[in-house]
């Protein structure tokens, strides 16, 4: 694990890297330490990152550009931070946990455990996906989104309009981000269930589903029972 | 539209004529002929005065001179009717009618030994049968002991006897409610003035109230108390002079209420322009109460014109009511007409005075709720969940590792509260109060960022006079902590230094540190805001804050001008 910790309280930020260093042992690569939002955006250009864990309130400024900048990128982010109202907003841009200040241990892991477990995340707020552009960070609404499709470490996002847009995460980790109304019907594909038209069986148990559009998805056969269960 | 339906009001009362006045009896083409000496046959009717002056001449003293008069009566008044004759006169005199002394006003020729008896203006009852249609002769015995100089004519009526009686009572009546409302305003503004002296404009509405109630007593007073003919001149100048002050007073009060620039240099000017025509014109009373009116109603109407240049409120409705004032004037005989439009100046001072009162009673309510507000973001300052969360993370960091350190955090906690408490509902405390406070603070944030801070003070911080508002000293340290980083030693240093001297009071709030953003601008965060909001609650305008970056970090100067 690569882990970068932005605080600017010197003494939070020495507890988030002990209770860090205490969870992950010997599976953590290293861990940084930043007390600034400039530094923490230039460290996250230029450095592969499992895990950031951010305060939105950096020297008065507003995290948000960072956050915006952060779950656009590859890793998950949990946003450490005194202004609970703000969890809300974080969640809908898709943040993995937002953990409320003052913390203790207790709260830090259960945090810790959604990635190592790959638990999902039981809020319903992901609102949008954060997509790196070359005009910057762009958002698209999740209600657009028809399905998702895994592309080695990036994943190719489909769009109702037609488009597809690249996301810089896996598919393990948006099917951790996403709702629940998004199903995974096979390794490499997430779909949103009500675009599904229909389940087709075909000869030697080969499943595929139609969308609503007549695109054709193929299913796995260790998904397919699931996905029978919630479509029914 | 309420100030319009006062004003119609008015000027329908005003212009209600109750008892018609009748037809003139006579005709007045002759000239009044004078004569000093006193002879018996001088009073008859067919006396011939051809060779008489139509000039008027006084002798010396008690001497006594004749006027005589044709009067042509063109219609025979009727039989059950009472006829008078009502003689406007300087002087004591004996009244012969067709050689019948029909009345008398004092003593002719024994005024020296006798008291100020008879008056300016009196009426006398004619017989019936002497009022056939014709010519007739009018004959006055007189003397006049007193101002000789006043050479005024003699002015003769002859009418119904009840209008020359009732006719102008009649009129005071209106003119005395209007004089007690005038009254009444201004006993009500003087006692608005005595409980908040700094209402410069209530004083002056209260005065020229005050003053326009003694002008009508003084116009009309004529009417229902006998004034004797040597003083009657007394009267006219006070009328004059009453009439030189309202002239000055209106427009000052619109300079005031207007709050216009130069008020020193119009007050002068236009003193020295009101006193010359007063001065310039002083034999002529009627002339100069004129024309130091038409100076008020001139000037008025510049200033406001400027009011409504300069965009100031309702400007342009005391501009209609004034131009409204001077068609009222132009359309109308003197004596009403002048109290109509002063009327309408009035309630446009009373309008103005009550838009003032809202305004400041606006601006009263406004600086309650900003006094609230600076109260409430003072107290919200150590409970916002940045400064208290992190606190609290901090500490619980500190008490699971060192429990000692732990309690000294929370001491330092408890004292930064206290502090905070003991100036929360004050506007300005105690520098030395201030400095508490910062210190308290730094303690605070020593433990979050483990940086070490210093504190320095440079003047005379032990003196309690020095105040300040609340927090502000405190603010700019939160800004220079937030802002800046620590130098190479992993410290940062904060600096207060006072001046202070006859003209103003310094405070300079320096900052050694890195400052984080330098490209970016700090422009009045809610930081600055609070800063200002404080400054000017309790300073008005007569402050001034700069912020901005130095080499050394961060330079703050607040100056507060005596």
């Amino acid at each position: 694990m690569r882990i970068l910790i932005i605080e600017d309280e010197n003494r939070i930020a020495k507890r988030i890297e002990r209770m860090t260093k205490d969870f992950f042992l010997n599976i953590l690569k290293n861990i940084t330490c930043i007390n600034s939002l400039n530094e923490g955006i230039e460290y996250i250009q230029n450095n592969e990152l499992d895990l950031v864990l951010l305060d939105l309130n950096l020297n008065g400024e507003n995290g948000f550009e960072i956050l915006k900048k952060s779950v656009s990128e590859s890793f998950h982010t949990i946003i450490i931070s005194a202004n609970k109202q703000e969890a809300l907003t974080a969640f809908e841009y898709g943040v993995l946990d937002f953990v409320p200040k003052p913390f203790n241990k207790n709260r830090l892991e259960q945090a810790f455990n959604r990635i190592v477990k790959k638990e999902e995340v039981t809020t319903e707020n992901l609102q949008f996906l954060a997509i790196k552009k070359r005009s910057g960070i762009q958002l698209i609404n999740i209600n657009n989104v028809l399905y998702i499709k895994g592309a080695g470490v990036y994943t190719e996002i489909y769009l109702d309009n037609g488009k597809k847009e690249l996301h810089d995460k896996s598919l393990e980790k948006l099917s951790q981000l996403l709702p629940k109304t998004f199903q995974r019907i096979h390794k490499s594909y997430l779909v949103k269930i009500n675009e599904i038209k229909e389940i087709i069986v075909q000869t030697g148990s080969k499943y595929s589903i139609e969308l609503k559009n007549k695109e054709i998805l193929p299913v796995g056969r260790t998904k397919y029972k699931l996905l029978k269960e919630k479509l029914i | 539209m309420k100030k319009f339906i006062y004003i119609a009001l008015l000027l329908f009362l005003c212009s209600c004529q109750i008892n018609k006045r009748p037809d003139l009896l006579f005709e007045n083409k002759s000239e009044v002929m004078y004569k000093i000496g006193d002879h018996k046959s001088w009073s008859k009717k067919d006396f011939d005065d051809k060779s008489w002056s139509s000039k008027k001449m006084i002798p010396e003293g008690n001497g006594l001179f004749w006027a005589r008069k044709t009067i042509n009566i063109l219609k025979q008044p009727d039989s059950l009717e009472l006829t008078g004759i009502a003689i406007h006169a300087f002087g004591a005199y004996e009244v012969f009618w067709d050689g019948i002394l029909i009345g008398k006003n004092g003593t002719p020729g024994k005024e020296a030994h006798s008291k100020k008896i008879g008056v300016t203006d009196n009426k006398f009852h004619i017989p019936n049968h002497l009022l056939k249609i014709g010519e007739h002769s009018l004959a006055l015995r007189m003397s006049q002991l007193y101002e000789k100089k006043d050479k005024r004519g003699i002015y003769i009526y002859v009418l119904n006897y009840n209008y020359l009686i009732t006719n102008k009572l009649i009129n005071t009546i209106f003119i005395n409610i209007l004089a007690g409302a005038f009254l009444l305003t201004s006993l009500y503004y003087l006692l608005l003035f005595i409980n908040d002296r700094k209402q410069l404009g209530t004083l002056l509405f209260s005065l020229t109230s005050f003053l326009f109630f003694l002008l009508i007593i003084a116009e009309y007073i004529k009417f229902y108390i006998p004034i004797h003919y040597s003083n009657f001149i007394l009267r006219l100048k006070i009328i004059g002079t009453l009439t030189l002050f309202i002239s000055f007073l209106v427009p000052y009060y619109f300079v005031v209420q207007f709050s216009l620039k130069n008020r020193k240099q119009f007050t002068i000017i236009y003193s020295i322009i009101l006193t010359s025509i007063y001065l310039f014109y002083s034999k002529s009373y009627d002339y100069t109460a004129i024309t130091l009116s038409q100076m008020m109603w001139f000037s008025s109407i510049l200033i406001i014109s400027y009011a409504i240049y300069t965009k100031r409120k309702a400007a342009i409705i005391v501009l209609i009511g004034l131009i409204f004032s001077f068609f009222i004037y132009q359309i109308s005989i003197y004596d009403i007409s002048l109290f109509v439009s002063f009327s309408i100046i009035t309630l446009c001072m009373f309008y103005l005075l009550s838009v003032k009162l809202k305004e400041q009673r606006l601006a009263f309510e406004h600086s309650i709720a900003e006094s609230t507000r600076l109260r409430y973001e003072l107290l919200k300052k150590n409970i916002q969940p940045h400064f208290l969360m992190n606190t609290l993370t901090s500490l619980i960091d500190w008490v699971e590792e060192s429990p000692e350190k732990g309690v000294e955090f929370i001491e330092a906690l408890a004292l930064e509260f206290d502090l905070l408490n003991q100036v929360e509902d004050q506007k300005l405390i105690p520098i030395s109060q201030e400095i508490a406070l910062c210190k308290s603070h730094l303690n605070i944030m020593r433990y979050r960022k483990e940086i070490d801070y210093q504190w320095e003070t440079e003047g005379d911080i032990e003196n309690e006079l020095l105040k300040i508002p609340p927090a502000i000293i405190h603010t700019l340290l939160e800004n220079g902590i937030t802002h800046c980083k620590p130098i190479e030693n992993n410290s940062m240093k904060f600096k207060l230094i006072i001046k202070n001297d006859l003209k103003k009071l310094q405070y300079t709030f320096l900052t050694y540190a890195k400052v984080r953003n330098t490209e970016k601008e700090r422009k009045g965060g809610t930081g600055f805001k609070y800063i200002k909001a404080r400054l000017s609650e309790s300073y008005g305008n007569k402050w001034q804050f700069t912020s901005e970056a130095e080499n050394h970090g961060w330079k703050n100067i607040i100056i507060i001008e005596k």
